[in-house]
């Protein structure tokens, strides 16, 4: 008796489970994305335009989760990324771009610097920069020379001349590793009034932080800042 | 005064607290600019999430909020 009312509860769960891990192809994660994504609900603009998405955006969730999706699909990923580079749709151009970095080692260099000298749109360019030298190996040090030359974004010049500092170093595995490991459930999950979520990072100087060693000892004032990836 | 200097290079800390990828800032898909505050119980007390570029607490209004706890 007790068993056959538990059979199908459990089988729920293991059906569910199932279909979260083998949920989309990488061609399927990006169609996703660019159906998530509004590109009209940008708000709060200056003279180069709207940069902020609302309060209440769901897209950069779409965003997070494909870019997961991509990377765990690994090298599979490589031929639909290659194609979403050609794509209308400027930010799965961008999100392309930038996730072909994640691949590193194994996504073409020649795909990415063919792209780069047509792209139209500077974000997409500056990750098509940084995802070139994260495949490392020196051998795009000639065209990304030559490339800063023609680039007319300083954003991008700029990176450009990260890429050529580091000199053939290539993605830092431990990058793609903490993206793999991430749960999607986690986004979003502080909440006024419950414990802070958790976390770990490194410093700049190369020493670990973690949130809950504060714990009954001082507060903790968190702030976000932007920067350079 | 001393305080850590961690960075998200996945922004998965970044998502952790919904602030991954709102905003365009240097030709880059960026984090929205955000501020918490979390007592010595690890309870988060005071968020506040940018809404423009500028648009953060002043050292004041910190002051204020961590004298609430």
């Amino acid at each position: 008796m007790h068993t056959s009312r538990l059979l199908p509860l459990l089988l729920l769960a293991i059906s569910v489970s199932g279909v979260e891990s083998a949920e989309r192809s990488p061609a399927e994660w990006l169609s996703w994305f660019a159906e998530q994504w509004d590109e009209s609900s940008w708000t709060a603009g200056n003279q180069r335009g709207r940069y902020m998405r609302p309060l209440d955006d769901t897209g950069w969730k779409a965003r997070m989760k494909t870019l997961q999706g991509l990377v765990s699909a690994g090298q599979e990923s490589i031929p639909a990324l290659q194609q979403a580079l050609e794509s209308e749709h400027t930010s799965t151009r961008i999100l392309a771009a930038q996730t072909l970095g994640y691949l590193a080692p194994g996504a073409s260099k020649d795909v990415m610097l063919r792209r780069l000298s047509v792209e139209k749109d500077a974000a997409t360019r500056l990750y098509l920069v940084d995802s070139i030298s994260m495949q490392g190996g020196a051998s795009s040090r000639d065209e990304l020379s030559s490339w800063r030359k023609r680039e007319s974004n300083g954003d991008v010049k700029r990176h450009v001349g990260y890429a050529l500092e580091r000199g053939g170093e290539g993605l830092d595995g431990s990058i793609s590793a903490t993206l793999l490991g991430w749960k999607r459930e986690t986004m979003a999950a502080s909440k006024l009034g419950a414990p802070a979520p958790d976390f770990v990072l490194q410093t700049v100087s190369g020493k670990s932080v973690r949130l809950s060693d504060y714990r009954g000892k001082r507060a903790v004032v968190l702030v976000f800042v932007y920067g350079d990836t | 005064m001393n305080y850590p200097l961690p960075t998200d290079p996945t922004q998965t800390v970044n998502a952790l607290y919904g602030v991954a990828f709102q905003m365009r800032i240097h030709t880059e898909v960026s984090n929205r600019p955000a501020t918490f505050i979390i007592d010595r119980e690890g309870i988060l007390r005071y968020e506040r999430r940018a809404t423009t570029y500028g648009d953060r607490p002043k050292p004041n209004d910190i002051l204020a909020e961590l004298k609430k706890l």
